[in-house]
């Protein structure tokens, strides 16, 4: 029977305050729609650094006359170490192959060479592109390896250059966070200022503090889940439709622009866990003002 | 019914508002509190519902020590004290009908009760015809009279009114007479701080009269001004 009045009662308030109840759930809305769209940035920040980290590999060249049981040997070593994820081996003939697909178009590149040309070698993935140096150390110089090479200093700098982005952009979303919280609470302190007398009133009718609050948190609940419905679809239909759509058209953007249903998922759970928690907390903080004395 | 013994209000850094007031109202009496403004009527008024709390003495209503009273039972204590305003203090948002049912819906009261008794009361006070409309919309007499009803709709035992008639034209303010003095016919303790003359002389009630914050004169069936 209560639940039904603080219910109807609640409806009731978002109607007559029409206005504030607009204000406060485009307020949200606003709020959280910047908060996601920096989510979304972040992620795409990460999935640029994963897939160029996926490309900095370690391979290590033997020696034409490198003996079976010395690339045996790296082979098991290299294979044994933690910051080694995959190593493949890349036998001489396999090398030339990959090398005649490279210059399929101008056979005059490969025509005239011996098929053994090319040393053999090993492929080194790594599980993080940090390890490169330490990977690379390890391998020199042990016998019937000729050279390593990494995928290369430019790669690095711009790993370098993606963890600072990526700190920017986690400091970023920590700043809108706070942004939100602020302008969502303040749109409802203002929205229950301007009720401040109805509260009074409430009051000197005889009605306890609860029996005033809830509605008001209702209110308060439901506008910050209406903002964080219209965030969301605007979030997901912004994927969906750029996204999606250039990540197929531009192949190299393809992994980059391409995010997981549950990284979607969690970023639309942060905006509803955020919108509602704040609507939540904001009406009852705000309340306790004019509900003290 | 209401006993003060000694009750003083000092605002802060203001002479006393109240000073050493000591009165006591009985079960049923009709009471005029007079005064000019700043004599301390509705401060007075005030302290009897617990809005402000007295800087000394005690105030007993309904058999409560206000001064005792932790502040989760106030709603408790207001749900028996009624209060009708100057400024009428209605909802804005709520219509007629729910101004009035928000008084019952607050003590917990089903929506059965409320929809046959919420009627009725406004029948009484004149307003049957009226239920839907917005306060705003609604003349000083009618919105009083909305006021009065959500006063008494639960039948408190205690009924105050500062300045009733304040807002009011004399015609209007003769029927808001007779609804608080209908409404005292059925053993509701009335208490009514004025200064209209006509009013008080013509209802020839008990009188406590205020001046500076001291009570000056207590005469049952009285008239505004002895010398006037």
């Amino acid at each position: 029977m209560k639940i039904g009045y603080f219910l109807s009662e609640t409806i009731t308030n978002l109607k007559r305050n029409l206005l504030m109840t607009v204000a406060a759930i485009s307020t949200v809305a606003i709020s959280l729609l910047l908060l996601g769209g920096v989510q979304i940035l972040g992620m795409v920040v990460n999935n640029v650094t994963l897939s160029w980290e996926a490309k900095v590999e370690v391979s290590a060249y033997f020696r034409d006359d490198a003996q079976p049981n010395e690339i045996e040997n790296i082979t098991r070593d290299v294979q044994a170490m933690p910051e080694v994820e995959e190593v493949f081996f890349v036998s001489k003939e396999q090398a030339f192959e990959e090398y005649k697909k490279i210059y399929e178009d101008q056979p005059q590149f490969y025509e005239n060479l011996p098929e053994d040309s090319l040393p053999a070698s090993l492929r080194i993935k790594l599980t993080d592109a940090a390890y490169a140096d330490q990977v690379k150390g390890a391998i020199d110089g042990a016998p019937g390896v000729d050279d390593v090479r990494d995928g290369g200093l430019v790669l690095r700098r711009l790993l370098q250059v993606n963890s600072l982005l990526r700190t920017i952009t986690f400091a970023m979303s920590i700043i809108l966070l706070v942004a939100a919280a602020a302008l969502i609470a303040n749109t409802i302190r203002l929205a229950i200022y301007a009720r401040r007398d109805e509260i009074g009133i409430m009051k000197l009718v005889g009605a306890t503090n609860w029996f005033i609050r809830i509605p008001f948190l209702f209110e308060g609940v439901f506008a910050a889940f209406v903002g964080a419905i219209i965030a969301s679809l605007i979030v997901v239909g912004a994927q969906w439709a750029v996204f999606k759509n250039l990540g197929e058209q531009i192949t190299f953007l393809g992994p980059v622009f391409s995010f997981s249903t549950g990284e979607i998922a969690s970023v639309l759970g942060i905006l509803f866990a955020v919108g509602c928690g704040i609507g939540l907390i904001g009406s009852g903080l705000a309340l306790r003002r004019f509900l003290e004395a | 019914m209401i006993k003060t013994v000694d009750v003083s209000k000092v605002y802060k850094g203001g002479t006393p508002a109240v000073n050493r007031v000591s009165m006591d109202i009985e079960k049923g009496e009709f009471v005029f509190v007079v005064g000019p403004s700043g004599s301390g009527k509705s401060t007075m008024i005030k302290m009897l519902n617990k809005e402000e709390e007295p800087t000394s003495g005690s105030i007993y209503v309904a058999g409560k020590n206000l001064a005792s009273l932790p502040r989760w039972r106030v709603p408790y204590l207001r749900r028996n004290v009624g209060c009708v305003f100057q400024d009428f203090k209605l909802l804005p948002n709520k219509t007629v009908y729910e101004n009035v049912g928000f008084a019952l819906e607050v003590i917990g009261r089903p929506r059965t009760v409320v929809r046959r008794q919420v009627p009725q009361i406004l029948e009484l006070v004149g307003l049957g015809e009226k239920l839907d409309r917005f306060p705003d919309e609604l003349s000083g007499g009618e919105q009083q009279r909305v006021s009065i009803a959500r006063a008494f709709v639960n039948r408190p035992l205690i009924l105050l009114a500062d300045e009733p008639t304040g807002n009011l034209d004399p015609a209007t303010s003769v029927g808001i007479m007779r609804l608080l003095d209908r409404i005292n016919r059925t053993g509701t303790t009335v208490v009514m701080a004025t200064h209209d003359h006509a009013i008080v002389d013509s209802m020839r009630r008990r009188v406590i009269e205020l001046e500076g914050g001291n009570v000056v004169r207590d005469q049952s069936r009285g008239i505004y001004g002895v010398g006037t």
